[in-house]
């Protein structure tokens, strides 16, 4: 159902409907939140709610928040013995206009053997870092981590200024000068 | 809503307060639409100060004027300005400097309230028009915000206004010659010489805040500081006792329905009209302590039992027991100030309406001062004095027992207390009176006898 | 001077209880998230929406919703007579602040935590009825910007002159010092969000008149609506959504 909505209007009763993105319920009623389009996605067939699902789909702006769980492109402005700080350029698929702060912190940065863990050997100023938001962390800036194995730095460049490539999860080497730099580096297959 | 330090309240405390509002209870006892205690304070020896106690909240409010040119655009109208403080000692969210939204928002409303609805009249303060007028400032200072500062400050002007005096102006007539000063010279006459006047005022708005909770059903009245902190909105009605309202104040919070408020603002007539019952009850005490205070300083002064007297329409003192210089300083101010009578009593204020029947106070409050007897003679001798004393002090018999504190020992005081404070003027203090009367009329010789006149205990 | 002639024309050839003619546009300006034109007679203001972002000061990003930031400006030329204002005005503070205050109520802030949404809004001509301009061309602008809000918001004026409740002052009938009332609302849950009156009437008065000023609200959400409407259709057009 492709019908143009206006925030306020009364779309479906709770009863009835699942109340998807770009709508609230209010009232037992769910009205839409945004202008645009409205959709119905029908319920997955197996699933306990068999209620469809109606949704507001905006064409044009959209606002973009990092959440809970969203993985996120950033780029490392600097290192510290303690944590990385990275400006948050993308989420998912969306590129944000104006950037967001996020820290990896020496605990979030890999799984196994956190605790001898060197930031400098992992991270340096301007490597783009695949990560995931695991919290919206303190005022400052949001908390990532990259200790999953496709999470970690997809793309660096060498003391030479040359892009690096992979040779394990743990080392880079440029091809220019043949040297090789430790970095975390995510699994990209 | 910025993050000011007082609207931080725990979930547990603000579910608390819901759910007593839910069951029409509040937490520090009161009913929904109650007020906490208002106290109220004048000071002794200000004629336009007032501190108001809204349960713990304190306001201070005081009330200057200063004689100067009016604005270009309004030659006849004197004008009102407003000033509020939120000092750091009122509460942990004020800081010092420019002054902040709330600031800003209270000085509005106090705006919108009295100047806006032209509650003061303006026309009134002028005194030479396209000269002088007199320009009111009202300074507010927060001393313990407690919550609901709108009703206190505006509480808090309001007595302040009503309680203040401005020392009378008078314009001697120019042209003919005489005076050396320019055409209209403006006298300032000190209070001891001339009483103060009150300033005129049609009517009285109050403000009365809600709280509005949670979907706009739960409704209280003068919210204390948690309360406001736990509250979705506020509205303020600022209602005269007349059932008018003045202004309506709704900066965003939850919504209501259009029936509620209108319940809302006719709650707050109900309210506003209490509130000044009480404003009114406190100025007259206020007013009588005032007078007494004048009598005692007086009585202390006079070696002879000074009774002063002057009657409605103006003229001078008679200080009995003096003898001949007494009564030449007497004729040359009477003569002068004849000039004047017929000015003076042309306009609004000069003395109160002392009447047979009994003195008003209120009356004075709501500025409506008459001259009630133009006719009277100019001296009275001491039989008529004391007959008229008698009178009085009958009238105020009748009026009941009123709490002249200390002093005033005898029925007389208290009767020549009364008199006084329905008359006009007071005795011409000789340094600055008449050196004022020298600069308008400079005369000769009764002049010389006059300024070698003692006064009486300066 | 008769602000009603006796045929029942007010001063600009309107009905007592008519609206000026609205006329909105969206996207105006490109470099913010959102923005918004709103023209009612002859009041013409703009709006900019940037958000939601980080909090500038990020000491002042509350941790569960959004902060509202909302910036108020006028022309030298908007009222007739030129005139420099340096910097903020108590004025624009003033006005700053109520139109924060209906967005507050307005845009779902639990949605967006730690971000700021800032609003600018520019008053190019001002010939009555500003605030109420104000609020509409902001909630256009958010709108415009995607922000999910709970509600249109929709403001209108109305006033009390020879005894009769008018709708949507224009300057002349404002100066005349007699009872304006601005208020806004929430048309489909129908709630008053804000409401300022000033001058003193009657209860009776006011209530005539505030209600007056209800059903102007709900007249220029019905306007506003249409051309939001309209503006999303052709954009989903454009992209083929549609």
């Amino acid at each position: 159902m492709a019908a143009v909505v206006c925030p306020g209007d009364r779309l479906h009763p709770v009863a009835t409907h699942r109340a998807g993105s770009g709508t609230y319920v209010h009232q037992q009623h769910i009205h839409a939140s945004l202008v645009g389009v409205s959709h119905l996605q029908p319920p997955e067939p197996g699933s306990d709610d068999q209620r469809p699902v109606v949704s507001v789909a905006r064409s044009g702006a959209q606002p973009v928040l990092p959440q809970l769980g969203d993985l996120v492109t950033c780029k490392v402005t600097k290192v510290n013995p303690r944590l990385a700080s990275a400006d948050i350029l993308c989420v998912g698929n969306r590129p944000l206009d104006a950037s967001f702060t996020g820290i990896i912190r020496l605990q979030d940065v890999r799984a196994t053997e956190a605790d001898k863990v060197e930031i400098y050997s992992s991270f340096r100023p301007g490597d783009l870092v695949r990560a995931e938001v695991v919290s919206l962390g303190d005022s400052r800036s949001y908390f990532l981590s990259t200790a999953r194995n496709e999470l970690g730095v997809v793309y660096a460049k060498s003391a030479a200024g040359v892009q690096m490539v992979p040779i394990s999860w743990q080392e880079m080497q440029c091809p220019q000068s043949k040297l090789v730099e430790k970095r975390k580096v995510a699994k990209t297959a | 809503m910025q993050r000011d330090l007082d609207t931080l309240l725990s979930n547990s405390e603000r579910n608390f307060i819901l759910k007593a509002l839910k069951e029409e209870q509040r937490i520090d006892g009161r009913r929904p639409f109650d007020y906490r205690k208002i106290q109220y304070q004048f000071p002794a020896d200000e004629d336009g100060s007032a501190t108001v106690q809204l349960g713990a909240t304190r306001v201070m409010a005081v009330v200057t004027a200063a004689l100067e040119a009016p604005f270009p655009d309004r030659p006849n109208e004197g004008s009102l300005r407003f000033n509020v403080e939120l000092s750091p000692m009122a509460s942990p969210a004020f800081e010092v400097g420019r002054p902040g939204e709330a600031a800003l928002e209270a000085m509005r409303l106090l705006e919108r309230a009295l100047r806006d609805s032209r509650a003061v009249d303006l026309e009134a303060l002028c005194v030479l028009v396209g000269q002088k007028v007199w320009h009111v400032r009202v300074d507010v200072h927060v001393l313990d915000h407690a919550g609901n500062l709108a009703d206190a400050a505006g509480l808090a002007a309001l007595a302040a206004l009503m309680a203040f005096r401005r020392p009378e102006a008078s314009v001697a007539p120019g042209g003919g010659g005489g005076g050396g000063g320019e055409r209209g010279a403006v006298t300032l006459h000190a209070p001891d010489v001339r009483e103060p006047l009150p300033l005129s005022l049609h009517h009285l708005p109050l403000a009365v805040t809600f709280g509005l909770f949670e979907g706009g059903e739960a409704v209280v009245l003068d919210p204390s500081l948690k309360e406001a902190a736990a509250a979705a909105g506020m509205l303020t009605v600022i209602a005269t006792t007349h059932g008018e309202v003045c202004a309506l104040h709704k900066p965003g919070g939850i919504g209501i329905s259009l029936s509620q408020t209108m319940r809302l603002v006719r709650v707050a007539c109900a309210k506003a009209a209490e509130v000044a019952e009480g404003l009114r009850a406190a100025l007259r005490g206020h007013e009588t302590a005032r007078v007494a205070r004048r009598v005692c300083r007086r009585g202390a002064q006079g070696a002879d039992a000074g009774a002063l007297l002057d009657d409605a329409a103006g003229a001078v003192a008679v200080v009995p027991g003096l003898g001949d210089p007494g009564r030449a300083a007497a004729a040359a101010g009477g003569a002068h100030l004849d000039a004047l009578a017929g000015s003076s009593g042309a306009r609004n204020g000069s003395g109160g309406a002392l009447e047979p029947g009994g003195m008003d106070s209120s009356d004075a409050e709501e500025g409506s001062r008459t001259s009630a007897r133009p006719g009277e003679p100019r001296k009275l001798p001491r039989a008529g004095l004391v007959a008229a004393a008698a009178v009085v002090g009958g009238a105020r018999a009748r009026q009941g027992p009123s709490s002249l504190p200390e002093q005033a020992p005898g029925d007389n005081f208290e009767a020549i207390a009364a008199m006084i404070a329905g008359a006009a003027q007071g005795r011409p203090h000789s340094g600055d009176a008449l050196d004022l009367q020298a600069a308008v009329k400079p005369k000769s010789g009764k002049r010389a006898k006059v300024r070698k006149w003692q006064p009486l205990g300066t | 001077m008769e602000f009603v002639s006796p045929e029942g024309l007010r001063i600009d050839g309107r009905r007592p209880q008519e609206l000026r003619a609205l006329q909105c546009k969206f996207g105006v300006l490109s470099c913010c998230d959102g923005s918004a034109l709103f023209q009612a007679g002859n009041t013409k203001v703009f709006a900019a929406v940037y958000g939601p972002r980080v909090a500038d000061i990020r000491g002042q990003a509350l941790h569960d919703r959004a902060l509202i930031k909302c910036e108020y400006a006028h022309a030298a030329f908007s009222t007739g007579a030129a005139r420099r204002r340096r910097g903020r005005s108590r004025k624009s503070t003033e006005l700053a602040a109520l139109v924060r205050g209906a967005l507050e109520q307005t845009i779902l802030v639990e949605l967006l935590p730690r971000a700021q949404v800032e609003v600018c809004i520019q008053v190019l001509f001002a010939d009555g009825g500003v605030t109420a301009a104000c609020i509409n061309a902001a909630m256009l602008a958010v709108a415009d910007a995607g922000i999910p809000v709970r509600d249109m918001v929709a403001a209108c004026g109305a006033g009390h002159l020879e005894a009769m409740p008018l709708l949507d002052l224009n300057h002349t009938e404002a100066a005349t010092g007699g009872l304006e009332v601005c208020v806004a609302l929430h048309p489909a849950l129908d709630r008053v969000v804000l409401l300022q009156a000033d001058a003193k009437a009657s209860v009776d008065t006011l209530e005539a008149v505030t209600t007056l000023a209800l059903q102007g609200c709900k007249a220029a959400a019905g306007a506003m609506r249409e051309a939001l409407l309209q503006h999303v259709r052709s954009l989903a057009a454009r992209r083929g959504a549609i």
